[in-house]
């Protein structure tokens, strides 16, 4: 059980971490972390659709006004968050959509695909929007999977310290 | 209503994601100079297809009005070179003949518009009539050379009694020693004519220039004719003949000039007192 100000914090956190640390660097041109699109994997399994939807254009608006890409962040976060109950129900067995949130630790490899899954599309969705050209498709492909994957691995080191 | 209002809150969130996806996107085009270049270039892009198709099917219904317009420009456009080839047929004949050492003499440009080469009594009819300054008896030239003599008038058209028509006789000489000579045409080839009544003495070669005498009020004097192709009469003959091959192609003359002698009139009037007395 977490209050409201455990999920500020939490966000505030991940931006600042965003901003200030992730913001800054690339491997190689090709991997670029984007740990902030956690802050809506992990909000309770019971937030509203809506909610969740303007939260994750509000999430990814702030991105954007610190990264100077109007719109790209907060189409492919939205994007996200308007298929999180989907991909929620697609891995997720009733028993584990009862639990407070979606988390390693209450659902354990269920939230491993629920993340890689939405974190790929989250990234693939803004590597795209950032190229805007379907030839360059390949490319956001290719960053997408090698930056979904370090994401990914971040998200879930972070939750199996929760644990 | 009802439904239309219970469809949209069943589906409001997919709505919702819709409208931000939408504003996410109009901030992207708007904000980011790259993304708005590559939006607005695939954006015309598009229209310029669209009005391309439309344009197409807009062409297809006018083609009747443009293939008129079309027509009509042929047809100024073809009188209008048909006047320029005149002007340019008469200029040539014009340098050609040199009209300024005839000073008596001018040239009425004319157009074959009818054109006989197959027939013995071959004739030849022009756009020039009497309303235009030609008159019957007048001498018929082209750039190549001699064509016939005017043989009746209209107002606006002339017959031409060519060369090439057994009744044209016309008195020639050659070049070369000025022995005279008489043109005309036995009916067998189109293309040459026979020079007799040339003095035995006179030994002509083939390749001699044949041109008009001027010994009359028709042509002038040095008018090309033709060459002599072949010769024929032996030693004792007092006359011979030879074959002159014609410098105008008949099958294909076109532009000619009528010779007009200022003191036409007045010559044959002398020519007739002459005859009368006789």
């Amino acid at each position: 059980m977490e209050s409201r100000l455990s999920y500020l914090l939490h966000l505030a956190v991940l931006l600042l971490l965003q901003v200030l640390l992730f913001n800054n660097f690339s491997i190689g041109g090709i991997v670029n972390i984007y740990i902030y699109v956690y802050f809506i994997l992990m909000l309770p399994m019971k937030t509203g659709r809506s909610a969740l939807l303007w939260m994750g254009f509000g999430v990814g608006l702030l991105m954007d006004f610190f990264s100077g890409t109007l719109g790209i962040h907060a189409a492919s976060t939205a994007l996200v968050a308007f298929l999180r109950p989907y991909v929620l129900g697609l891995y997720a067995s009733q028993d584990e959509l009862e639990k407070y949130a979606p988390a390693l630790k209450y659902i354990g490899g269920s939230f491993v695909k629920y993340a890689v899954t939405l974190i790929f599309i989250h990234h693939f969705t803004l590597f795209a929007l950032s190229a805007f050209s379907l030839s360059f498709l390949g490319m956001a492909l290719l960053k997408g999977v090698a930056s979904a994957a370090a994401t990914s691995l971040i998200v879930i080191a972070v939750e199996r310290l929760k644990m | 209503m009802n439904r239309i209002i219970a469809f949209f809150l069943k589906h409001v969130v997919f709505f919702q994601f819709l409208l931000l996806e939408v504003l996410s996107f109009m901030l992207i085009v708007n904000a980011n100079e790259f993304q708005r270049s590559v939006f607005f270039r695939y954006a015309t892009a598009a229209m310029a297809n669209v009005y391309e198709v439309t344009g197409a099917v807009a062409d297809y219904f006018g083609l009747r009005s443009v293939n008129d317009a079309l027509a009509q420009e042929n047809a100024e456009l073809k009188n209008e070179i048909e006047g320029l080839r005149e002007q340019v047929a008469y200029l040539t004949h014009d340098t050609l003949i040199m009209s300024e050492l005839h000073q008596d003499l001018r040239y009425i440009g004319a157009k074959v518009v009818y054109n006989s080469v197959s027939q013995m009594q071959n004739y030849l009819i022009i756009d020039k009539g009497f309303g235009q300054g030609v008159e019957e008896d007048m001498g018929v030239v082209s750039a190549d050379g001699v064509v016939g003599v005017v043989q009746r008038v209209s107002e606006n058209y002339a017959v031409v009694i060519p060369v090439v028509n057994p009744v044209q006789r016309i008195s020639a000489k050659i070049k070369a020693d000025n022995q005279l000579g008489s043109l005309v045409w036995d009916g067998r080839r189109i293309g040459v004519a026979q020079m007799e009544e040339i003095p035995g003495h006179v030994k002509p070669g083939a390749g001699d220039t044949i041109v008009t005498s001027g010994y009359s009020a028709i042509f002038p004097s040095g008018i090309f004719i033709g060459t002599v192709d072949s010769v024929y009469g032996g030693e004792s003959d007092p006359f011979c003949k030879v074959d002159v091959r014609l410098g105008v192609d008949f099958r294909s003359v076109e532009y000619v000039m009528v010779a007009v002698y200022k003191n036409r009139d007045e010559l044959s009037g002398l020519k007739n007192t002459l005859k009368y007395g006789e």
